[in-house]
């Protein structure tokens, strides 16, 4: 039996031994919280000698005058205090109002987002979102989920590629929500009814000073996260990471949130390149080639193979829809259409990159430039189309 | 299922006994879903760690409405989704390339040789469609109750696990065929 013939019954095969270490790590944890049950239970034994106490009369005009002495000096301390103590609910409340948000990661670092500005309606829903990569894989680039459509605009490349892909939105929406204010400090909220969880809320007494809140669990002490709050609106400014290094806690990256409720741009959701910045919309038709009943690696050769023949041909047009739909007049224009292609000389093995999914397939090619050939090799980007299931493209070469 | 009731019960009157009980019959089964779902050991025990720590604190409150594996692989999978989550922050976490890297080797290591393939092809499935497919296939979860844990609708719970059947069976097609 293939393993792909029945996933679901080589999926009931996966199994794995918990370590000794977790065993001790559960059973250590099992003793203590049953050690401190029992003490517990010997102090919910005492309200018994207090009820036998309360038995007299006398008891009770004394009990009565010790709760009216103790509700004056509550009466006098409150008029004394100014503000009351910050808690964490006063953000959550605060939280509900916001329908535009605008944050920003620090460092910056390879493969990280850098910026993002999240709109949503009024259900909470998120409806629109903008995040700006400085540097990946693909070199900077912005993505806009806009409306159902995802624009991705390659700055390097001068491309943009608009795509529908459901899996692709609902992991941009799953990466966002890493970052979301609501959900971070509902999280706060309930890790602070957990014994496990050490919250320290200190408020500073000079006026605009941010509240801190730092948070450290017993499973993972050697990270901390620190958040500070508006004193006056109650809202998230920042959340920073440190871990612990050599006895100090060590600052890992901050998530800064620069704007709520107030979008400086108005069409920070529509990408505005400039004119030289090609479209390739792959929303309008089908693009690649139909996988049928191929393997992935053949329909990758097979596109690849169809490709050249279009080059060959001169057909652009045919060529621009194995490429994203590209305009064929772009394709035309590309640096190595100066030099003829004239012949295919061979397709290489396609090589999984386990990184993005796409599958690189080497090929050589006769080119032919003032009367002189020559041998060039290439290496075609292939993947499978986004929202196009069974489709397959190349994406770069 | 009655054999779970009467250790709940005893585990509700702070039963050590019962609590390790649980923690014996299930330990297994939490830690190969949530290595499953994170592709990781270490973080995979954490989880686990983490659940029955959860778990003993709710020793006197707590009432099993349904079946306790199913209960159990909920709080994994939470807590995963949770680590998930704040692990893409700071890791390579570009939107459209989140997938943990399944070549990494303990990721790779993690099952063995046999079901090597199956654990890298996993690991190259969106989160959401890796977590539908192993709570319904390895947990036994119905997708009624997967959906109502995952605030969506039934059709979009059933719409990742045929996604993620049909990119399995293509990777593993693959697979094979390289």
């Amino acid at each position: 039996m293939r393993p792909a013939d029945n996933i679901n019954e080589l999926i009931k095969k996966l199994q794995l031994k918990a370590s000794a270490e977790l065993d001790k790590r559960v059973h250590d944890d099992i003793s203590a919280a049953l050690a401190e049950s029992e003490k517990t239970k010997s102090v919910l034994a005492e309200p018994n000698i207090w009820r036998t106490i309360m038995k007299s009369r006398t008891s009770k005009l004394a009990a009565v005058a010790v709760i009216l002495i103790a509700v004056a000096i509550s009466v006098t301390i409150l008029d004394k205090s100014v503000t009351p103590a910050y808690a964490i609910e006063q953000t959550i409340e605060a939280n509900r109002g916001l329908w535009f948000i605008h944050l920003k990661c620090e460092p910056s670092t390879k493969g990280h987002v850098d910026e993002i500005w999240a709109q949503f309606d009024d259900n909470r829903q998120l409806t629109n979102l903008r995040m700006n990569f400085l540097d990946t894989v693909d070199g900077p680039k912005d993505v806009v989920w806009h409306e159902g459509k995802a624009e991705v605009w390659f700055k390097a490349k001068k491309r943009i590629a608009v795509l529908i892909e459901k899996d692709k939105l609902a992991q941009s929406k799953m990466y966002y929500e890493s970052f979301d204010p609501k959900r971070i400090v509902e999280e706060l909220y309930q890790a602070q009814g957990s014994e496990n969880v050490q919250i320290e809320i200190q408020e500073s007494s000079a006026e605009g000073e941010p509240i801190t809140i730092t948070m450290t669990k017993e499973s993972s002490p050697d990270v901390r996260a620190v958040f500070k709050v508006d004193p006056e609106t109650k809202l998230l400014q920042q959340e920073e990471s440190y871990k612990l290094e050599d006895g100090e806690y060590k600052f890992l990256g901050r998530i800064r949130y620069l704007d709520y409720n107030n979008p400086a741009d108005s069409e920070i959701f529509v990408l505005k390149p400039p004119a030289d910045v090609i479209r390739a919309d792959q929303t309008t038709q089908k693009v690649g080639l139909e996988k049928g009943t191929m393997s992935d690696e053949e329909s990758a050769v097979k596109l690849v193979r169809q490709f050249v023949e279009a080059a060959i041909a001169q057909d652009y047009t045919k060529a621009s829809k194995l490429i994203a739909n590209i305009p064929a007049g772009w394709v035309e224009e590309q640096p190595y259409q100066q030099e003829q292609v004239v012949r295919l000389i061979s397709v290489g093995k396609p090589e999984l990159n386990a990184e993005t999914g796409s599958l690189s397939v080497p090929c050589q090619v006769e080119v032919e430039k003032d009367g002189q050939t020559s041998v060039q090799s290439i290496v075609f980007c292939v993947q499978q189309v986004y929202g196009q299931s069974g489709r397959w493209l190349i994406i770069n070469f | 299922m009655l054999e779970d009731k009467l250790l709940i019960l005893k585990f509700n009157r702070g039963n050590r006994e019962a609590l390790r009980s649980i923690y014996e019959k299930y330990k297994d089964d939490l830690v190969t879903l949530s290595a499953a779902l994170l592709t990781d050991v270490s973080s995979a025990e954490d989880v686990v760690h983490d659940v029955f720590v959860s778990f003993i604190e709710s020793s006197r409150k707590f009432r099993l409405t349904g079946s306790l594996k199913g209960y159990l692989a909920t709080c994994v999978a939470n807590n995963a989704r949770n680590r998930n989550k704040a692990g893409r922050r700071y890791q390579n976490a570009e939107a459209g390339a989140a997938i943990p890297d399944a070549n990494r080797p303990d990721a790779a290591a993690i099952f063995g040789e046999e079901l090597r393939q199956l654990s890298r092809a996993l690991g190259r499935l969106p989160y959401e469609q890796r977590e539908v497919l192993l709570l319904h296939s390895y947990s036994g979860m119905k997708f009624k109750v997967i959906a109502k844990q995952q605030s969506v609708s039934i059709n979009t719970v059933q719409g990742r696990y045929r996604y993620a059947l049909d990119k399995l069976r293509s990777m593993l097609n693959g697979e094979m065929k390289r």
